[in-house]
């Protein structure tokens, strides 16, 4: 897994971490939904934040004067408003690839901690299946332990039956 | 008539009751078994799917010791049941 990447000024941010190199495969889940909601959240606020920026900056005493109205200050006034202007937009790009790259950074790290927990699981059902087999193996020569005995067993009752067979076949002999 | 033999009568008994107790035990045994793999509840698919893992994954050679010995003993039964008929 890659450090996440700071905020860079590009006009275009990266919109899911396939696009970045070094990030995970792009995880289809219900975090990527959620992610995309609050990364439209936040360019609605960011938007809305300079749209007002922008509206304050037309009000104010250094918007140029309606139309018609001959002002020498006028065309320092527009040229304000376009710099003003060009300003946002830069602003409005840049808060933009840095909501972006934060939400990209996050959404690598949820799925770092996903991936993490996930193999522990994978380990655990291993270690599980490694003692289950285990005690299986235990289980089955315990038995067979005792299957073992019992024949023994058997078979010296059958010795003894035997043997009293034998005897008592030559006492009846005479 | 002829007096019984106490021996035999000691024999006769010991097998009936082992006999008797092997297939107790072992019907038991078997009842359990089926109670907890029946149904179809996704736990229970999920075992039963886990135990036949379980039995295909079986592997005979750490056991393998055992068995001989069980086999072994398996032929001296057979060897003096044979004895036993030829006298």
């Amino acid at each position: 897994m890659s450090p996440p990447e700071p905020p860079s000024p590009a006009p275009t941010p990266p919109s899911s971490p396939a696009d970045t190199p070094g990030l995970p495969p792009p995880r289809v889940s219900r975090l990527s939904g959620m992610f995309d909601s609050v990364r439209h959240v936040g360019r609605d606020v960011v938007s809305v934040a300079l749209g007002r920026l922008f509206e304050s900056q037309e009000k104010s005493p250094l918007a140029p004067p309606e139309a018609g109205e001959a002002s020498p200050a006028a065309p320092d006034a527009a040229k304000r408003v376009g710099v003003l202007h060009a300003v946002a937009q830069q602003l409005r790009g840049a808060a933009d690839t840095y909501v972006a790259a934060k939400l990209d950074e996050i959404e690598a790290r949820v799925d770092e901690k996903l991936d993490t927990i996930e193999a522990r699981i994978d380990r655990k059902i291993v270690e599980l299946h490694e003692q289950l087999v285990e005690m299986r193996d235990r289980e089955l020569r315990h038995r067979l332990r005792l299957l073992k005995v019992t024949l023994i067993f058997t078979a010296l009752v059958a010795v003894l039956s035997l043997v009293y067979k034998w005897v008592s076949q030559f006492w009846q002999l005479p | 008539m002829s007096r019984p033999d106490p021996f035999l009568i000691y024999r006769t008994s010991l097998f009936i009751a082992l006999a008797a107790y092997y297939v107790v035990t072992t019907a038991g045994g078997v009842w359990r078994v089926v109670a907890l793999l029946r149904g179809s509840d996704p736990h229970r698919r999920l075992l039963r799917t886990y135990l036949s893992y379980q039995l295909v994954s079986f592997r005979v050679r750490p056991l393998a010791g055992e068995l001989l010995q069980i086999a072994f003993w398996c032929t001296i039964l057979l060897v003096i049941y044979w004895l036993h008929g030829k006298l």
